[in-house]
């Protein structure tokens, strides 16, 4: 049982490489178009951090949270929304409505891997998984700026709430473009569920409260990915946290295959 | 005066007959009208695409409002209070869809894949047919988007138990309005005729659409910007796309202003349409009509 697991895992991990590889050498072909693409993703991100530039100038603080505390949770998030959008997001999950429409989901449903592999994972985007990299440096300027240096625990700890909270985007990303199934009528499902992500994922956990604290911990629980990591990383593992995490990634990736199962029973293959 | 027109709305068919770059008989206004009315119409199939766009967008404008209403702690910010930003953000929705044009996506994929030449043949300006194109659009969601916001209009009066807005202040509001969407559409027009030159100009509309968020005044009240900043982005036409609008419906804005936002607004539209004049001129000759 271990071993086919592991056999799979690795299969899996071998096909993303060559997808990966593919994907690098089809942006690089028109390499000016690639820089360019870069230059749009670091501009996105300048423009994320004066917008909340110009409310700490203005308020001092956000919700207790002060700049530097801020500085590391923009770093994060911004890691977390190039990763959304460049394994995920642009050239797989926008491009599922066309697909369900043409009928072009049927070479998909071919091929001997798992289709929402394949449909949500398939065509990487690479300027924005280089545009992720800038993230490191925004949580080292926060970091120095806090003159705190975390330690190996809190590193673990902040790495398995990202990877959990990532997991759980990506479950919320992936439901709602399956939701194309059902309502056909329009192209804009997929984006409802990253632009979700995007507006709720770089704000201070802290700021969720009542009924909005019920949606953004449990229902949608998207505080996981950035906010909570963040705060693992500069004040190191906070068990409940952590727990709640792994458990809500593991619930939403079996949901998500849930409601894959249900969804393609309404794919009719005819287009349209 | 006619030539000067001409030369200013840059239409390739000087040859053509003048009614049909200037619009001025009635029977030459007849095509632009039906342009409008024909977009207006095919709008509706999409509805499922604009309910999902307002969506978007009222989830991302919630967030900006959560993330005031947690750092205002009963505070005044340049004069705004936090009722104030809230209406701010409800309100700048409003704006975004009666300034929104899809220029860009429409105008530069014509140019790029030869189709432009279907334009070319026919007796209309590409600038005007642009506008009653965007228009007719806008006429469209305002239809969906003004019963929503005459309930929100109402309920936010009840709430702040005085009138936000007054007659004149929404009068003012709908002008500044259609200026924002000819600057708007201007602009995009400008970055469409790139397009003779460049084979993407998907990139260009990225650029325009992340400085005209945040320094036209969707993601945050300009007035919120220090004042150096302030002094330049007060000159740029990007702040006529959200926040004119938005100060004059808010009352943020007196008739004091006006005369000072309506020259300027001017010198930009004359500006506009006199680098749109040059672009076209220059670039018509690198036109190959089987896709540039």
């Amino acid at each position: 049982m271990l071993h086919s697991v592991t056999n799979t895992i690795k299969r899996y991990f071998k096909i993303y490489l060559i997808l990966i590889k593919y994907s690098i050498l089809r942006d690089l072909t028109y390499w000016q178009n690639f820089i360019i693409c870069v230059v749009i993703e670091i501009l996105y991100q300048a423009a994320f951090l004066t917008f909340f530039g110009v409310i700490i100038l203005q308020t001092g603080n956000i919700a207790g949270w002060g700049v530097n505390e801020l500085i590391v949770l923009l770093g994060i998030d911004t890691i977390t929304s190039e990763l959304l959008t460049g394994l995920i997001i642009v050239n797989n999950s926008r491009e599922l409505p066309a697909k369900i429409w043409s009928g072009e989901l049927d070479h998909v449903l071919l091929r001997p891997i798992h289709p929402l592999f394949n449909l949500m994972l398939g065509r990487p985007y690479f300027p924005s998984i280089i545009g992720a990299l800038t993230g490191f440096i925004i949580i080292a300027i926060g970091l120095i700026r806090l003159n705190y240096f975390p330690g190996i625990m809190s590193i673990i700890g902040a790495a398995t709430v990202f990877s959990s909270g990532f997991l759980i985007v990506f479950s919320i990303v992936t439901i709602f473009s399956l939701l194309t199934f059902f309502f056909n009528d329009t192209s804009t499902l997929p984006r409802i569920g990253e632009r979700l992500v995007y507006s709720f994922s770089s704000r201070p956990h802290s700021i969720f409260s009542g009924f909005l604290k019920t949606i953004f911990f449990f229902i949608l629980p998207i505080v996981y990915v950035s906010s909570i990591t963040s705060e693992t990383l500069r004040t190191g593992i906070e068990f409940q946290y952590l727990i709640s995490a792994v458990i809500l990634a593991i619930i939403f990736l079996f949901i998500t295959q849930l409601f894959w199962k249900v969804a393609i029973k309404r794919y009719t293959s005819a287009g349209g | 005066m006619q030539k000067l027109f001409t030369n200013l709305l840059g239409c390739p068919f000087d040859k053509v007959g003048t009614s049909a770059i200037i619009p001025h008989t009635p029977i030459s206004m007849i095509k632009y009208w039906a342009v409008l009315k024909i977009n207006f119409l095919s709008a509706f199939a999409k509805k499922g695409d604009f309910i999902g766009q307002v969506l978007i967008n009222f989830i991302q404008i919630s967030s900006f409002i959560l993330i005031w209403k947690y750092s205002f702690n009963n505070r005044t910010f340049q004069g705004y209070t936090l009722q104030d930003t809230i209406v701010y953000y409800v309100f700048v929705l409003f704006i975004t869809y009666a300034t929104l044009t899809t220029t860009v996506d429409y105008l530069s994929k014509s140019i790029k894949n030869g189709s432009l030449s279907e334009w070319l043949i026919k007796p209309r300006a590409i600038l005007f047919t642009e506008i009653a194109r965007s228009l007719g659009e806008m006429f469209f969601r305002m239809i969906q988007l003004l019963p929503i916001y005459l309930i929100i209009a109402i309920i936010t009066t009840i709430i702040a138990q005085t009138a936000i807005f007054s007659f004149q202040s929404v009068l003012f509001a709908l002008i500044f309005a259609l200026i924002g969407l000819f600057i708007n559409i201007l602009l995009e027009y400008c970055l469409s005729l790139l397009a003779f030159w460049m084979d993407e100009v998907w990139s260009l509309k990225h650029f325009k659409d992340i400085f005209a968020d945040l320094f036209g005044g969707k993601r945050i009240p300009l007035a919120f910007f220090p004042p150096v900043a302030l002094s330049v982005l007060n000159i740029l036409p990007l702040r006529f796309i959200f926040s004119v609008p938005l100060e004059y419906l808010l009352q943020k804005k007196s008739t004091a202003n006006l005369s000072f936002d309506l020259t300027l607004a001017f010198i930009w539209l004359i500006t506009l349409l006199i680098i749109a004049n040059i672009l076209f001129k220059k670039g018509i000759r690198k036109y190959a009509a089987f896709g540039n």
